[in-house]
């Protein structure tokens, strides 16, 4: 692979990092919203 | 007053005694001198002019203008004063920056010119901030911080247009449009946000 | 909006992916450095419409002042101050690959720097005012202050002072001038970004309006 394709590779690792985190911060939010009665607003 | 002036004329001393050395070329001096008069105005601005506002607050004579007079007054008050102030300084960094530094203003009128429309919003923008900044903690660090960003579009210009007015020759003409537009937008600004500021 | 936040991430990889083998590297750029543009645009992009954000929630809370937009103004501040580091340091990196200094005091990069330490100072604003009510007023007025002037120095500034200095080597935007794949990469990039701001900024308020009902809870 050339440095082009391993610096790609690294960008893509980091994105989907950082995507998959901010699905779990999502859900863990969502799931103490639904929890409290009266707490949040927020509609999925 | 007296200490404002203390701090703007220890600060050039430094200045000018560390770049008395330096061999910059006669076209590339009028930049620095003018780079250095608007970081001394600056801080010396931020030492003094905020002043106003905080002592009311330590002495508590805040609260009772507070419930006398409307915030824009007030600023208006203070403005008043604070640019006086500053043309106070340019007065006394002027004419000592040209002493140090054998800075020479081929342009005087236009370089007074500069040093007004550029003070003008130095002062605009520090009376305002300094209502808010009053009202917070740790108020000379937040002054500075807080007023930079706001004044960075101002500077930039201002020390264009000094160090053009210093030398016989340049276009001033854009720079009178730039400057004044900003201050005319800091003045908007500030009014119609100084009544949220007062009763807040 | 689940489906939105699932699909982001495939999509963004995609874009990412793309920047890197679709388009050509761009005439005039050294090697494969033009690739830089599909990140720090965007970013300086996301960085200006969270201010905008910022001023916009500001004014709502000064007409409203409740706490929902005093916390929309405040997380939109952090997320614009989030892109615009990155947008600073990665035109910094283009700059040094570019033209061999890592500044250069051209009027972009200057309202980029200018940009980021407006957030900063409203950071800074924030935190040294304890009482509630006046921190989410005194924040708004300056949000909307600097909103004045923010314009001002993007639009007018560089103009006025371009008229001026000989134009150095600006930020070869091009826009007129690109390809099909720079193009459509660049805007798919654009829109990703966005997106990911308006998530960020929703997920910060969120976040915050949880801190402050456990607070009131107690």
């Amino acid at each position: 692979m050339t440095a082009l394709g391993y610096v790609a590779a690294a960008n893509a690792v980091i994105w989907l990092g950082i995507w998959i985190y901010l699905l779990r911060l999502d859900s863990r939010l969502a799931a103490e919203e639904r929890r409290e009665p009266g707490v949040g607003g927020h509609r999925e | 007053m007296a200490s404002v002036l203390f701090f703007a004329l220890a600060a050039l001393t430094l200045i000018a005694f560390s770049i008395t050395t330096l061999a910059i070329a006669p076209a590339d001096r009028s930049r620095l001198d003018s780079g250095m008069l608007w970081i001394l105005l600056f801080f010396s601005a931020a030492s003094g002019l905020p002043r106003s506002f905080v002592r009311e607050e330590e002495t508590g004579t805040a609260l009772a203008l507070r419930k006398v007079a409307a915030g824009e007054t007030v600023l208006f008050g203070k403005l008043l004063f604070n640019y006086l102030l500053f043309l106070a300084i340019c007065l006394a960094a002027v004419p000592a920056l040209c002493l140090l530094q054998d800075w020479t203003i081929q342009r005087p009128a236009a370089f007074a010119l500069a040093l007004a429309l550029a003070g003008y919003g130095v002062t605009m923008v520090s009376t305002f901030l300094s209502a808010i900044v009053s009202r917070a903690g740790q108020k000379d660090l937040l002054f500075v911080l807080t007023a930079l960003p706001l004044l960075m579009p101002l500077l930039l210009p201002a020390v264009e247009a000094t160090a053009r007015a210093a030398a016989a020759a340049g276009d001033l003409s854009p720079y009178w449009k730039v400057l004044t537009a900003y201050d005319g937008l800091v003045t908007c600004g500030a009014f119609v946000l100084m009544g949220f500021v007062w009763e807040g | 909006m689940k489906i939105l936040k699932l699909a982001l991430g495939p999509y963004m990889l995609a874009v990412v992916l793309a920047a890197f083998f679709w388009p050509k590297p761009a005439r005039g750029f050294i090697g494969e450095s033009s690739r830089i543009v599909f990140f720090h645009v965007p970013c300086a992009w996301t960085a200006t419409i969270a201010f905008v954000v910022a001023a916009v929630a500001s004014i709502v809370h000064l007409k409203r002042r409740d706490d929902g937009s005093d916390e929309a103004a405040a997380a939109a501040i952090r997320q614009g101050f989030l892109f615009s580091v990155l947008a600073t340091v990665s035109g910094s990196i283009f700059a040094e690959v570019m033209w061999g200094s890592y500044w250069n005091w051209d009027p972009r990069e200057t309202s980029i720097l200018m940009l980021l330490f407006l957030y900063a100072a409203y950071l800074f604003l924030r935190g040294a005012i304890s009482d509630p009510e006046r921190r989410g007023v005194f924040c708004a007025v300056y949000a909307i202050f600097a909103a004045f002037i923010m314009p001002f120095l993007v639009f007018v500034v560089p103009r006025a002072l371009a008229s001026l200095h000989p134009q150095t080597i600006i930020n070869p935007q091009g826009r007129i001038l690109m390809d099909v794949p720079t193009r459509s990469v660049f805007f798919g990039s654009l829109a990703g970004f966005t997106a990911l701001f308006f998530w960020l900024w929703s997920l910060d308020r969120r976040l915050e309006r949880m801190k402050r009902r456990r607070r009131a809870l107690e």
